[in-house]
């Protein structure tokens, strides 16, 4: 088991060396000067040179990029072209706004996806099994901002029931972030259980096919234990994995929805910076937010071969 | 030959009135991207400032938007951008993951290590946040969202063909191939190849959904094809300001793309079905 996880977290790191090997080289190899183009064109020469120099940029790629991972390493991201802002205060302040609203929806959104996919499952081919996957079907091709447009549609403007825009840390009051972020976690939430629903409810259908199911089922056990004892443990194995994967589309999902919601996140600094421009914003967030996704696939891989054996052998 | 395709058409309509609906939903897409010229009855560009946010009416079958251009007109033609661009990037993501995928399946070692590695960091990222990033840093237009959506696509081509590869690779008649002194080349594209067509069509088919997408989002944060080009995601955006007054302007164009991501993924689940028995009833 600690083999398992060591060289897990070997390719962990080695994705994370390569995404800031990405990020990084986006800014340099690419066409255009970013200090001209944030700077804009009335700039001064003189001016673009002190900003070079301050921002190491006059020195050797090689040495900017280990500058860069220096920085990190000592939880500074540098500074930002436009504003001068620190950028890693920047990300400590965005950050846990844009986990207030994912980790919400990550946890919602599977216990109500693993839910609707045993449903589904064992009522398979009833009205209800046909209802909720029609809506898991039409749910998948959702895009979050339409879904969004349309909660505040009906929820916000028509019924006036709920805010639709603006954003209260949890901590500095509870009921008032609860009552902002309903319709941003329900919104971002929607897709992903139509995910996990669909995938809930096909490995179920598979397994409840299998021989030992049947097995299990002739021996007159009941069907509820059948279900939970039986079934349910090797159906979820591969849902567990399908949530550690689909974190990379709650951080996608939240940028459009911090967007809409006006809630002042990682994905509205991402944005601006992309406006703007501001490369060492972009590099950063898309540093940070990679750190995030592999480290959820990490816990999500190190829980799979807990639990399945199976997992560990193959990973050699 | 001719009696596997009758079969091959019979499981896919086989499949229950969605499969009907959706393909129908797909050829009128196309037949909209095709021939938008003739069926728009206006220029989708075209400002009328005399008569914004007009209702639906004989002359305007969806109303006009906030600068007066005909609803209906801009949707043919968006139709027609969403095609372009998913068509196109899913060319270059299929072009560059096939190749990558056979050579890292079939040559192994090193090579293999490599590009399956770049392919891990790939994912790693977030698709929506890759695509903007790149898109932004190639500089915007058409071709940074083809570009972009094309090389976020890339991995999943390079997983599935090199997971047939690995498969195939020790299988009796590539070994055979090899020893009667076929080349490498003529065994990664006569024989490896075509055993990886089925999966591929299913492929391309649901990343077209996926493409349509990931540009109607990029399009809606205002990242890549620039205004006045219709494109449903910058509709939406566009209809967003106007929300409270006309609501029409920024829903309609959200079911387009629902309609015809969910359609591209009905098709692709059909075309599974249909050209892998193997897979049948899978998802």
């Amino acid at each position: 088991m600690g083999k398992y996880i060591l060289k897990r977290l070997g390719t962990s790191l080695l994705i994370i060396f390569l995404v800031s090997v990405f990020s990084f080289s986006l800014m340099h190899i690419l066409p255009g000067d970013p200090v001209r183009i944030s700077l804009g064109e009335s700039a001064s020469e003189e001016k673009i040179q002190q900003v070079r120099e301050a921002y190491n940029l006059n020195k050797p790629i090689v040495e900017q990029y280990f500058l860069w991972i220096k920085g990190i390493v000592q939880g500074d991201f540098g500074r930002s072209l436009l504003y001068e802002e620190d950028v890693s205060a920047l990300i400590r302040a965005k950050l846990p706004i844009t986990m207030s609203i994912g980790i919400p929806v990550l946890v919602i959104a599977s216990v109500l996806g693993i839910v609707f996919g045993i449903l589904t499952a064992v009522k398979r081919g009833t009205w209800v099994d046909q209802i909720i996957t029609f809506i898991a079907n039409i749910g998948i091709g959702c895009p979050e901002f339409w879904i969004a447009i349309l909660a505040i549609l009906i929820f916000g403007i028509r019924l006036k029931w709920l805010p639709t825009q603006g954003y209260v840390a949890p901590d500095k009051d509870f009921s008032k972030y609860l009552y902002l972020a309903v319709l941003p976690v329900s919104c971002l939430a929607f897709r992903f259980i139509a995910m996990i629903t669909r995938q809930t409810r096909s490995n179920m259908l598979d397994i409840i096919n299998q021989d030992y199911i049947r097995t299990a089922r002739a021996n007159g056990l009941a069907e509820r234990k059948v279900i939970f004892r039986h079934a349910l443990k090797n159906a979820l194995i591969p849902v567990i994995t399908i949530i550690g994967l689909q974190v990379r589309i709650i951080v996608s999902g939240s940028v459009i929805i911090e967007r809409i919601f006006n809630i002042p996140g990682l994905g509205q600094l991402l944005m601006r910076g992309i406006m703007e421009r501001d490369y060492f914003i972009v590099q950063a967030c898309v540093f940070v937010i990679t750190l995030i996704t592999v480290g959820a696939n990490l816990v999500v891989d190190i829980l799979y071969g807990i639990v399945d054996p199976r997992v560990r052998k193959s990973w050699r | 030959m001719k009696a596997n395709l009758k079969n091959q058409i019979k499981v896919f309509f086989g499949r229950g009135i969605l499969s009907h609906i959706c393909f129908w939903i797909i050829i009128l897409m196309i037949v909209c991207a095709v021939l938008a010229p003739l069926i728009a009855p206006y220029d989708p560009n075209k400002n009328d400032l005399r008569n914004i946010t007009a209702p639906a009416s004989a002359e305007h079958w969806l109303g006009t938007d906030y600068l007066g251009r005909d609803v209906f007109s801009r949707i043919v033609y968006g139709a027609r951008m969403s095609l372009y661009t998913s068509v196109l990037a899913g060319v270059v993501s299929a072009v560059l993951g096939i190749l990558l995928g056979l050579i890292a399946g079939y040559f192994g070692g090193i090579l293999n290590q490599v590009i399956m590695r770049i392919t891990d960091a790939l994912l790693a990222i977030p698709a929506l946040i890759f695509t903007l990033v790149l898109a932004s840093a190639i500089g915007g237009g058409v071709w940074s969202i083809i570009i972009s959506i094309g090389i976020s696509l890339t991995p999943t081509y390079i997983r599935m063909v090199n997971g047939q590869v690995l498969s195939l690779r020790e299988s009796d008649y590539i070994i055979a191939g090899k020893l009667i002194g076929r080349k490498n080349l003529a065994i990664l594209l006569k024989h490896l190849l075509p055993n990886c067509f089925p999966s591929l069509i299913v492929l391309f088919t649901t990343n077209l959904g996926t493409g349509i997408m990931q540009e109607a989002s990029m399009s809606f944060l205002g990242v890549g094809i620039d205004p006045p080009t219709a494109t449903w995601g910058a509709m939406v955006s566009d209809g967003y300001s106007y929300l409270r007054s006309v609501p029409l302007l920024a829903i309609v164009p959200g079911i387009c793309i629902i309609l015809v991501v969910v359609a591209f993924n009905v098709v692709g689940d059909g075309l599974r079905d249909a050209l892998d028995p193997r897979l049948r009833g899978k998802l």
